[in-house]
């Protein structure tokens, strides 16, 4: 589809590994910041929060509330996620929460129920 | 007294010429006796060629009344259902005044500007919106086009759904149709989608209920949806093309 093009430009791979990692072995509980991209394959039950470009794994499981300033959800969130630029739900990704963000996109077999306001100028 | 006119006929069997009255329908041949017809042979059938260079030009419609299957030309305005004997009404219309009257169609309607239409029903191969109003239920079979601010209150349902730059309405009916653009500004009290949303810059779809499997929306675009569900489009269950389908639809 051309329009997913319009996105490929956020979720670009650098050749570079993201600078945080949470493993799929891991489980956390509590609320986690860290400050650069970060890739989440673990467990988190709390709040998630970076300004950088964050990848949700499929076998990531949140619950709780996501923040990121580029957000690729495979995984499950259960907690509304806030993006300051974009959020795509790939089909693997299983949502319960609202999606707040500057632009959207939700892939035909991805799992979503929540509101949604995009593009809605407090989504920063 | 004018002398009737008398024209030159051929006896078919022998070939001989003979002067009979131009009224006469038959004769007997002054050579051989054979009776024969002297009127000119009517016009003879299209071959079978012509026949299917005329079938060419028809199109496949279902009946909107009985969903009988008929192909019928395409340079028709109207057209009988031969199962239901219902009238079928080919044409485009263009609603510049007032119509209170619900309108079936398998051609295009348009409700230019100065159109108001508020018949309970209005059913068209493609709708387009220029302005004016409509209330009602609205049904095109392939697309519904809103190109410039109009006052809509209505239950849409469609193929494909289209609001042009600049363009916008506002309903507290629903809205249903298998592909969605918005490049304008639209508002409806319910949204449901079986294909993809798409939201371009300067468009903006609001909501209170969005069920939709596939959305997308540009950097620009704005969305508010109060309830929105996205779910994977189950085999089972069928196409997205089935789901919104309605009658009359060619295949």
């Amino acid at each position: 589809m051309p329009w997913v093009e319009n996105f490929q430009h956020l979720f670009k791979e650098s050749g570079s590994e993201p600078q945080t990692l949470i493993s799929e072995a891991l489980d956390l509980k509590g609320d986690l910041f860290f400050n650069g991209d970060g890739n989440v394959a673990g467990t988190i039950k709390g709040s998630m929060q970076s300004d950088f470009h964050v990848t949700i794994d499929e076998a990531a499981r949140i619950n709780g509330p996501c923040h990121a300033g580029n957000l690729h959800v495979s995984g499950r969130i259960d907690g509304d996620v806030r993006s300051r630029e974009h959020i795509r739900l790939s089909p693997a990704a299983y949502v319960r929460g609202d999606l707040n963000a500057a632009t959207l996109e939700i892939t035909p077999a991805a799992d979503f129920q929540g509101a949604l306001k995009i593009g809605i100028s407090d989504s920063a | 007294m004018a002398t009737p006119k008398r024209h030159d006929v051929t006896c078919p069997t022998c070939s001989h010429t003979q002067r009979e009255y131009v009224e006469a329908t038959s004769t007997f041949c002054h050579a051989c006796g054979h009776r024969y017809s002297t009127r000119k042979a009517p016009p003879r059938r299209k071959t079978k060629s012509a026949r299917t260079a005329a079938t060419l030009n028809r199109r496949r419609i279902y009946c909107m009344f009985c969903d009988h299957p008929m192909q019928i030309p395409e340079s028709s305005d109207s057209w009988q259902c031969p199962a239901c004997s219902e009238y079928l009404d080919l044409k485009d219309h263009t609603i510049t005044g007032s119509v209170g009257r619900s309108l079936q169609t398998y051609g295009d309607l348009t409700v230019e500007s100065q159109g108001f239409f508020s018949g309970n029903r209005a059913e068209a191969q493609n709708i387009r919106i220029a302005g004016g109003s409509a209330s009602g239920q609205l049904t095109a079979r392939e697309s519904f086009e809103i190109t410039r601010l109009s006052k809509v209150n209505a239950d849409i349902k469609c193929d494909r759904f289209l609001v042009v730059s600049g363009a916008g309405m506002e309903s507290r009916k629903s809205l249903r149709c298998h592909h969605a653009v918005i490049e304008g500004s639209v508002r409806f009290l319910e949204v449901t989608i079986t294909g993809t949303l798409e939201i371009k810059a300067g468009g903006q779809l609001r909501t209170e209920k969005l069920t939709v499997p596939c959305i997308q929306v540009s950097p620009g675009g704005k969305l508010y949806a109060t309830e929105a569900v996205s779910r994977p489009v189950s085999k089972s269950k069928g196409t997205n093309q089935q789901n919104t389908s309605v009658a009359g639809v060619s295949p």
